[in-house]
């Protein structure tokens, strides 16, 4: 699910770039370091904008000025029991893996509906139920995530199409 | 999924069951108590006034479930007494959670790295199979394994088909990134531009390699027939790509070999996903069974686990001297010296391409005057010299024992250091040049030596460096269609006689049964591949008894080298030593002298080959004629040879003799069971040689002369030796000039005469005559034929013959003292002078003697 959130962060400029453009290099640093990331429980998707830039505060012995900046920023941060469009990265006999945005994702064999069955003959090897559904690579997938962890730096989840209005997205 | 809780070994037993919270049929909660127990245990207790003692305390406690499901079926009851950990309960458990994604589990999306006080193993544990080309991440139980496993081998073989895992680099393809290739392939006039104009070539920007190899060219080079080849395979096998390099290599040689995906799909595995530096392993793709599993591979050192299953390959060395790109992290090829013979064809005619023109033009080269010879082998050299590859101490300590835990990273800077050093020397430029100033001194030689036959050889003006005659494909496609073939047929003749068995069984039983029966009995019967291949492979050296010479160095155990566990591999049977079981020796061309070629020639049976009949067998799959592979027996035996034929058929019995003495006397102190083969030796060639050129009488005398012989031998050093392979020696195509040589160098000899008719004195006579001859041929050697190889041999020439191409090289390996071939050559350079002396003076007195004693 999306949030605006309101967050704070701390940013340290060079000495080197002290003067009058100070709050805008300020803010293209944190864009820099922070769109884009995983805090381990949610995505920064994108900064809307900043606020309440604090006073520089010179740090002992680095000589770096550090700021205290406010920003709002869209997040993402997917939940058990989402629904999620994804687009199919690889497909092998245990299942085939998703990427939801940022988010990689990995379907099981366990977690398709049983008609949809893995083809390893087809060029290239393939998901389907010999009708409307074929998942191969590149394939658009709308998909349930069932489980979700987080790591240093990234997040991972496990995901169903076994529901109904699962799977593949006709049409897309 | 049935699984049984235990109750673990942390409690302490023995315990009551007090309780039981849960009955059979009722769900269970993870850390949910389903269990109350009773233990009793001793507290220490004190009291203000420093008193201790011991009170029984008995405590209650509750048992947590581990897993989530229902309960079964208790196997305990209220009030038993348990002494310690056993299994109590049966529970259907809600996940097996036996796929695995990043530690969750994939079936219902639960971490599966948390742990709790419940918890009884680390649940992470259960999924540890790693059996997805491209994934790491992924990991599965071992039921879920066999499962997708079961299903694989069905399904191939209902398509009557196989698995079939490719190695890329010299196997299929091969590839360097020397931008010599580059140059080449621009330039229409290069001589090379023939062979590199089809080479592929693609850049890998976004992988790990930094500096200088970052943004260079891969030129990738197809094995002739390559596309032919995978597309008759793939009609037989499913085909997986298992390579030592990256992914991104690996995607992008996938693109240049397979461009429609149609043969590899997505089974491809890299290093990146391999999980190991050194070594492959079937198990990483079929952790299961690997039954149905076929390897070919270049390289037999990397697949420890996996022998039967593998198809070595003929490393297709289309860039000479490059290599593996890939896997210079990878202890150095284990490989025979086999590359001689092969670069030798391939550095000096233009036009063979196929085997038998090869060999004949061994045939040509070996009985020529050695001029060409010389030339040929100066070739191969130049790449083992100048080419990238390690230097020789780090060899040694490669092979010396498995030093490579390099971490990836570590890895990754090897090569890049392997690639930038590529990229920078030019390995392949600086051979061309090498190639063609090396014609020019040929072209110098030949006119020199003005020989028909060799001017006529090498007429061609611009040699290329680069050939591109490849055959082994064919080979390989062959065998795979015969494995293919055997396998089915087994699987065939299996499903017949299982069919029979149970349609009698079941005769009455309805249809469906059966064919539910089929399927699961299907893959029992099904043979294995393990089992199936060695089979055919025993069949082609079957009967052969092998010893190897010069291949192998000496302080290695034979038996585990890899020429002899391929060799052993095809049926044949290995010894060290040569006796009279021995059907061939295999001795290297570079080193033709050595003892065992030398008591093997005492054999007539024997059939001295050199290793390319081994190897060409083996990748052949059939027991090559060895004609073409014969090895030519040293010059100086030649010239033995030719005095035997021509005028001293006596000194063949004298050769015997002081073979017997040396060869016994050697080897006595070196290996004290070696006598007994002498002994056997000598029984197996006495007659023999005796029949040829003897008198019976001299049998009588015989005793005298060995002693003689001793002392002699212990005067001369083991010189002797040399003469040991004469007497059962190989009929050569010996040059004309070498026996005029030798017969010039016999007639000298005053005895000539007495030794037809003086039977007695034969042996004598005969002894000194070699010596004589020796001594001369040192002589002369120096002064005749003006060839390269002379050049070299005065150098460091340990053997009194005139030309003694390779000796020095050869002493070289004899000399390590631990070995089984002795070094009878060795002492000898030393005792040069001083045995001409002493021959001369021996001689002298000998016919001082004997005029006294016709006198």
């Amino acid at each position: 699910m999306f949030f605006l959130y309101n967050l704070e962060r701390q940013v340290t400029l060079h000495p080197s770039y002290f003067g009058r453009n100070m709050h805008e290099l300020v803010t293209g640093k944190l864009l820099k370091d922070v769109e884009g990331t995983c805090t381990g429980r949610y995505f920064i998707i994108t900064i809307m904008d900043t606020f309440n830039i604090s006073e520089g505060r010179i740090l002992p012995g680095s000589g770096l000025a550090e700021f205290t900046v406010g920003y709002r920023a869209v997040v993402w941060r997917p939940f058990k029991g989402e629904t999620v469009d994804a687009i199919v990265t690889s497909v092998n006999k245990v299942g085939f893996f998703a990427d939801a945005g940022p988010l990689p994702l990995f379907v099981s064999s366990h977690l398709i509906p049983p008609d949809i069955k893995f083809d390893p003959n087809a060029t290239p090897p393939q998901f389907t139920n010999n009708e409307d559904s074929v998942i191969e690579v590149g394939t658009h997938v709308r998909v349930k995530l069932i489980g979700t962890r987080a790591e240093v730096g990234g997040m991972y989840a496990i995901a169903s199409i076994k529901e109904d209005y699962l799977g593949c997205l006709q049409g897309s | 999924m049935g699984k049984q809780l235990s109750l673990g070994t942390k409690l302490k037993y023995p315990i009551t069951i007090s309780k039981l919270l849960k009955r059979p049929g009722d769900e269970i909660k993870r850390k949910e108590p389903i269990l109350q127990y009773k233990f009793t245990w001793m507290q220490e207790v004190g009291d203000p006034f420093g008193d201790h003692w011991e009170e029984e305390q008995t405590t209650i406690a509750d048992w947590d479930s581990p897993a989530d499901g229902t309960i079964k079926e208790w196997k305990i009851k209220e009030g038993a007494v348990v002494q310690n950990d056993l299994k109590f309960v049966d529970i259907e458990e809600t996940c097996p959670h036996s796929v695995q994604f990043q530690g969750m589990c994939g079936m219902c999306g639960k971490d599966m790295t948390e742990m709790s006080w419940a918890s009884a193993s680390d649940d992470t544990d259960r999924a540890k199979i790693n059996m997805i080309h491209d994934q790491t991440a992924l990991r599965v139980s071992e039921e879920e394994a066999s499962r997708a496993e079961e299903e694989l081998q069905r399904r191939l073989l209902k398509n009557r088909k196989l698995s079939l895992v490719v190695d890329l680099d010299q196997t299929i393809i091969h590839a360097c990134i020397e931008p010599t290739v580059g140059d080449w392939q621009d330039d229409p006039n290069s001589p090379n531009h023939e062979a590199v104009k089809d080479v592929a070539k693609f850049q890998l920007k976004d992988e790990g390699v930094r500096g200088l190899a970052s943004a260079c060219w891969y030129y990738i080079k197809m094995r002739p027939g390559l596309k032919e080849f995978l597309s008759k395979v793939a009609e037989l096998y499913e085909l997986h790509v298992y390579t030592m390099g990256t992914r991104a290599y690996a995607m992008n040689i996938a693109k240049i070999v397979d461009p429609d995906r149609k043969l590899f799909g997505d089974r491809i595995i890299s290093r990146d996903e391999n999980g190991n530096i050194t070594t492959k392993s079937l198990a990483r793709l079929f952790p299961v069974d690997t039954k149905m599993v076929v390897i070919i591979d270049d390289r037999a050192d990397v697949w420890p686990k996996n022998r039967p299953n593998l198809i070595k390959v003929v490393p297709y060395d289309f860039f000479l001297g490059i290599g593996d790109i890939n896997s210079s992290f990878l202890p150095k090829r284990e490989e025979l010296p086999k590359m001689t013979p092969a670069l030798k064809k391939k550095s000096t005619t233009k036009t063979d391409t196929d085997e038998t023109e090869a060999t004949k033009k061994g045939e040509t080269t070996t009985s020529d005057t050695g001029a060409t010879k010389a030339v040929d082998q100066e070739n191969p050299e130049a790449p083992e010299a100048d080419g990238s590859r390690i230097s020789a101490l780090e060899e040694l300590v490669r092979m010396g024992g498995g030093d490579d835990q390099a971490l990836r990273l570590e890895q990754a800077a090897e090569q890049e250091k392997f690639l930038e050093k590529q990229l920078t020397e030019r390995p392949l430029l600086h051979m061309q040049e090498k190639l063609d100033q090396e014609e020019d001194e040929e072209a110098a030689v030949t006119e020199e030596t003005k020989n028909g036959d060799t001017a006529h050889e090498h007429t061609h003006h611009k040699h290329n460096l680069l050939k591109d005659d490849d055959v082994e494909l064919t080979y390989l496609e062959k065998h795979l269609t015969q494995l293919h073939k055997a396998f089915y047929d087994d699987y065939d003749r299996a499903l017949v006689s299982a069919h029979g068995g149970r349609v009698a069984q079941l005769k009455p039983g309805h249809n469906k049964k059966v064919s539910i029966k089929d399927e699961s009995a299907d893959l029992r019967i099904v043979p294995d591949i393990g089992n199936v291949m060695p089979r055919l492979k025993a069949k082609t050296l079957a009967g052969c008894t092998i010893v190897m010479s010069g291949l192998v160095p000496l302080q290695a155990d034979i038996m585990r080298t890899e020429i002899a566990i391929q060799a052993l591999s095809f049926g044949a049977e290995i010894q060290t030593k040569v006796n009279r079981k021995v059907t061939h020796l295999v001795a290297s061309t570079s080193r033709t002298r050595t003892t065992k070629v030398r008591q093997a020639a005492k054999y007539e049976h024997i059939k001295i080959v050199n290793q390319q009949w081994l190897l060409n067998s083996m990748s052949k799959w059939e027991k090559e004629d060895e004609t073409p592979y014969l090895v030519q027996i040293h010059e100086q035996d030649k010239i033995r040879e030719d005095g035997f034929n021509s005028s001293a058929p006596s000194s063949i019995h004298d050769s015997d003799d002081s073979s017997e003495g040396f060869v016994s006397e050697e080897e006595g102190d070196s290996i004290p069971a070696s006598q007994e083969e002498v002994a056997e030796d000598l029984e197996g060639v006495m007659p023999e040689a005796i029949e040829e050129g003897h008198s019976p009488v001299d049998d009588i005398k015989g005793f005298d002369w060995g002693e003689i012989d001793d002392e002699l031998a212990s005067f001369m050093g083991s010189d002797d030796d040399e003469s040991d392979n004469e007497s059962g020696a190989e009929s050569v195509a010996s040059d004309v000039s070498i026996r005029s040589r030798a017969s010039n160098r016999v007639i000298p000899q005053k005895r000539k005469v007495g030794d037809t008719t003086d039977d007695e004195n034969s042996g004598d006579e005969s002894t000194l005559a070699k010596k004589q001859r020796i001594a001369n041929s040192r002589s002369t050697g120096l002064k005749t034929v003006k060839t390269p190889n002379s050049m070299q041999s005065e150098s460091s020439l340990p053997t009194p013959g005139p030309t003694g191409d390779e000796d020095g090289e050869d002493d070289a390996v004899d000399q390590i003292p631990t070995g089984d071939d002795d070094d009878d050559d060795d002492d000898d350079p030393f005792g040069d002078d001083l045995e001409a002396d002493l021959m001369a003076e021996f001689e002298r007195e000998e016919e001082e003697s004997k005029v006294g004693d016709g006198g």
